[in-house]
């Protein structure tokens, strides 16, 4: 399954959206789950199985899924479901954990539903650039038609009952995924992020060693979801995101005004290393596509900004194992991302 | 420095997760962060809260009733223990069950212990679990009062509002009388 899929680039990713140069795609997603019925990680079979029915009833006939399908998981072959995972149509505990468990996701990708994950329901959506009202406004929308056909664990006093009470309340967890080589590169990025932290805020991002380079992609996503509205939670991680745009323009201005020979040095060694590459592995791809993206948005170098964030899409080890249609270990897997990545950059 | 998880591999992912100013960071090497998923950018991964709950839980209170060591088990099977060990609840009723040692937990994670925001257009009965639900609240006579109070403290009416707030003391009592039969 899913070849074709993994030949394209998901929408979120590769569609212009408000900010999108700096705020590569927003998300949003709520923790739902049916009443009457033990969380997922306390539940027989019988119970799962029933559950699972109860759901894929009410989800088929949906609009926002039409075309689509449930898909059940136990019988998904593993590749399949790491290349859903690096599509982020689902979690990491969903690809791996033996439930019975589904997942299904409407044509355009941007929304899904995963069932029998940590909750029942984790209904999500994703669009391209900073659009976290527009994204919430939909998915509330789902949410409202599903509620007509499952009665939702709820409690007058303390919201959505979730597995964990992390998510109890609103159930929402509102992110955004940004890229800041600038701040990165200008080494501001740790007092930002310590900041956006004392404001209730989770950051994740992740680093490589060995490297001058970090990998400057970031999530930031709220961490409370009791005792906030929706639509306060999701303005506060849109306040920050707003603002990250503006530090990183600011921060992309100084380099160039300041230190242009090393910034613009970076960006070209960077291009050549992709273009002649014969091994690379996936965390030094990002990093030095990275660079490429920052190259490609000041206008230094001519290539459609959509070959990029294709390549950040394709380079991850389940999409190379789809794409040459077998099975690779680490080596193989780094020898073949070269050979890609030349090819689209030829 | 050696993979947090295999400890045979060198690291080469570092993730680091700031929560509210505190720092934790993982290491891994390739081989793990790819099959951890690592190599996604969305890492919605429970295990972070799962540690962080259960240190917040380890300074929690005993459960009611739990007090001379005795073990509560909710219906679905989920025990006190369960509780305390995984920081997971094991059915919508837990919130019942262990309500007493729940509500600070909650209070400390999140932004207080009341929920403000969506409310379903169905609320179920509190009822046994696995037994399927007939008897639904219309929950817009509690979210009506609840707005028109909101409105008159806004409005400063303090008057009005202590009157509003005693009717849906009232109303919230009834249905919480109601869910225990």
């Amino acid at each position: 399954m899913f070849e074709e899929l993994a030949k394209s680039t998901s929408k979120w990713l590769s569609e212009p959206g408000p900010d999108s140069e700096i705020v590569v795609s927003s998300r949003v997603r709520l923790a739902r789950n049916v009443n009457g019925f033990p969380f997922p990680h306390n539940m027989n079979e019988k119970d799962a199985e029933e559950l699972v029915g109860v759901i894929k009833n009410a989800v088929n006939k949906n609009k926002i899924f039409k075309g689509s399908k449930v898909i059940d998981l136990p019988a998904l072959p593993e590749l399949d479901r790491i290349v859903l995972l690096e599509r982020h149509i689902m979690s990491y505990d969903h690809v791996i954990n033996d439930r019975k468990r589904a997942v299904i996701f409407s044509k355009d990708e941007q929304t899904s539903i995963m069932i029998n994950e940590e909750d029942h329901l984790r209904l999500q959506m994703i669009l391209s650039g900073l659009r976290l009202e527009e994204v919430y406004k939909t998915l509330d929308k789902l949410d409202t038609d599903l509620e007509k056909k499952i009665t939702y664990a709820f409690d007058i006093d303390v919201g959505y009952l979730t597995a964990c009470p992390t998510n109890t309340g609103t159930g929402i967890r509102a992110s955004v995924m940004v890229h800041l080589p600038g701040l990165v590169i200008s080494k501001e990025i740790g007092k930002i992020l310590n900041n956006i932290s004392q404001l209730g805020l989770v950051t994740r991002g992740f680093y490589g060693e060995g490297l001058d380079i970090k990998t400057p992609f970031f999530q930031i996503s709220n961490q409370v979801s009791l005792g906030r509205t929706e639509k306060v939670i999701i303005s506060e991680v849109n306040k920050v995101a707003l603002q990250l745009v503006d530090y990183e323009k600011k921060a992309r201005e100084a380099l160039f005004k300041n230190s242009r020979a090393k910034v613009e040095d970076n960006i070209w060694r960077a291009y050549g290393i992709l273009k002649n590459v014969r091994s690379i592995n996936f965390e030094e791809a990002v990093s030095l596509l990275s660079s490429l993206r920052l190259g490609v948005e000041s206008g230094l170098i001519k290539t459609d900004p959509k070959k990029v964030n294709e390549l950040l899409m394709i380079s991850q080890p389940g999409h190379i194992q789809k794409l040459f249609s077998m099975e690779m270990n680490d080596a193989e897997r780094d020898i073949k991302r070269a050979e890609l990545i030349r090819k689209r950059l030829a | 420095m050696q993979c947090d998880n295999c400890h045979e591999h060198e690291a080469t992912v570092h993730l680091q997760q700031i929560v509210n100013g505190q720092s934790s960071e993982i290491n891994l090497c390739d081989k793990c962060a790819q099959a951890k998923g690592m190599i996604s950018f969305s890492m919605d991964k429970p295990s972070f809260f799962g540690n962080l709950l259960s240190g917040f839980m380890e300074e929690g209170k005993a459960e009611p009733g739990e007090d001379e060591g005795v073990k509560v088990t909710c219906q679905c099977g989920w025990t006190s223990e369960d509780f305390r060990k995984s920081g997971f609840l094991g059915c919508p009723l837990c919130y019942y069950t262990y309500k007493k040692s729940l509500i600070p937990i909650l209070k400390r994670i999140h932004s207080g212990n009341r929920h403000t925001g969506k409310v379903p257009a169905k609320i179920p009965v509190k009822q046994k679990v696995n037994k399927k639900v007939t008897k639904v609240y219309d929950p817009s006579e509690i979210t009506k009062m609840r707005a028109k109070l909101d409105l008159a403290v806004g409005e400063e009416r303090y008057e009005d509002a202590a009157k509003l707030r005693d009717q849906l003391k009232r109303l919230e009592k009834k249905i919480y009388k109601d869910m225990l039969t």
